[in-house]
């Protein structure tokens, strides 16, 4: 098990920069592009879809987990224009078993790898800052466009607890990152 | 724009009462008031997902607008209820909301930190006056706006009930 760390090093998010992309602490106004992504079918993987007052609950309750636990989400921009291009982070709500690697990208940013870019850079500096050894996602069975990222990314299914029991968990081996 | 990251959220002292960051500690005396028929004016019983979500997007909300709920604590460290500056995503302005603990009605608590955490909402971030959302069934939360100075300005429908809004007194000018 990988657990929550006593010690809150990062009361909010670091600034993370990769070849292409920046990857910094959530500000209000990237709401907007959260609701968009929770009204569209695409939110059908991640529970919903939600209506505006859900969708601001779940995000505002992500962006708290920061100050409570040292890890939450991070909003991606492209490094160069400074257009918001969606959301890499690590969340636990109530109930799952550790903390869960997750990402989201708006629509037109797909295809073009940057929720790996930005996976990658996310599972490199919490395994530097947490010293885990895995991290894992939890991926509806349907969603097969995040099963095959996950995979992509080097990660492997395990038979070990999701958020759902149906969820499909695929782990990551932090070790070589630390 | 009130993105302004209080990270750390401030730590205000009264007289009687410390308003402080909330903290995981605060979970258990959360999930109490959320069993007690006290939650009926604050939206009602949630399931223990929610609460928790609650408590987490208050700390959001800090992040994100530089203003939330405090934990109010007495000098002798008896955590008593929840008192700040509320505006989640559709509400119509920014909010000064409060509920107490059972046990802790009576004291003249409620005022005493609602007039502090308006007075730290002021300082750090805009002079525009307050509102509170107040159900007119709610008649000791009527009594404590009262105090505070506050005056019953027009109805509005919020989580598909109608209720006032109250509007609170301008800050004084800074010296």
């Amino acid at each position: 098990m990988i657990a929550r760390p006593q010690h809150i090093a990062h009361p909010s998010a670091p600034v993370l920069t990769t070849g292409r992309l920046r990857l910094r602490m959530p500000r209000y106004e990237d709401f907007a592009h959260r609701l968009a992504f929770y009204a569209s079918d695409r939110a059908v993987w991640e529970g919903g879809p939600y209506t505006a007052r859900e969708a601001w609950r779940l995000f505002a309750s992500e962006v708290g987990q920061w100050p409570l636990m040292g890890f939450g989400p991070f909003s991606v921009d492209d490094i160069g224009s400074g257009q918001y291009l969606g959301e890499v982070g690590i969340y636990q709500p109530e109930g799952y078993p550790e903390p869960e690697l997750g990402w989201f990208v708006v629509d037109g940013a797909e295809g073009r790898g940057i929720a790996a870019e930005a996976a990658r850079a996310v599972m490199e500096w919490a395994a530097q800052v947490f010293g885990w050894d895995h991290i894992d996602n939890y991926i509806d069975p349907g969603n097969q466009r995040s099963i095959a990222l996950g995979l992509r990314l080097g990660g492997v299914m395990v038979d070990a607890p999701g958020d759902d029991p149906t969820d499909v968990v695929i782990r990551h081996d932090l070790r070589a990152l630390a | 724009m009130t993105y302004a990251m209080p990270l750390p959220i401030p730590t205000l002292t009264t007289e009687r009462l410390i308003l402080r960051a909330p903290r995981e500690a605060d979970f258990p005396a959360m999930l109490a008031f959320n069993e007690s028929p006290r939650t009926a004016f604050v939206g009602g019983k949630r399931d223990r997902q929610l609460v928790w979500r609650g408590l987490l997007a208050n700390i959001g909300l800090w992040a994100l607008r530089g203003h939330g709920l405090f934990s109010v604590d007495t000098h002798k460290g008896d955590f008593i209820g929840r008192v700040g500056v509320l505006f989640h995503d559709g509400w119509d302005e920014p909010e000064l909301g409060w509920h107490l603990f059972d046990g802790f009605e009576g004291h003249g608590y409620c005022v005493e930190a609602a007039r502090a955490a308006r007075a730290d909402y002021h300082a750090r971030l805009t002079l525009a006056p307050l509102i509170s959302y107040i159900d007119p069934a709610n008649p000791k939360s009527e009594a404590v706006a009262r105090r505070l100075g506050a005056a019953p300005e027009r109805e509005t429908v919020f989580f598909d009930k109608t209720i006032n809004v109250w509007r609170h007194p301008a800050p004084e000018a800074p010296q």
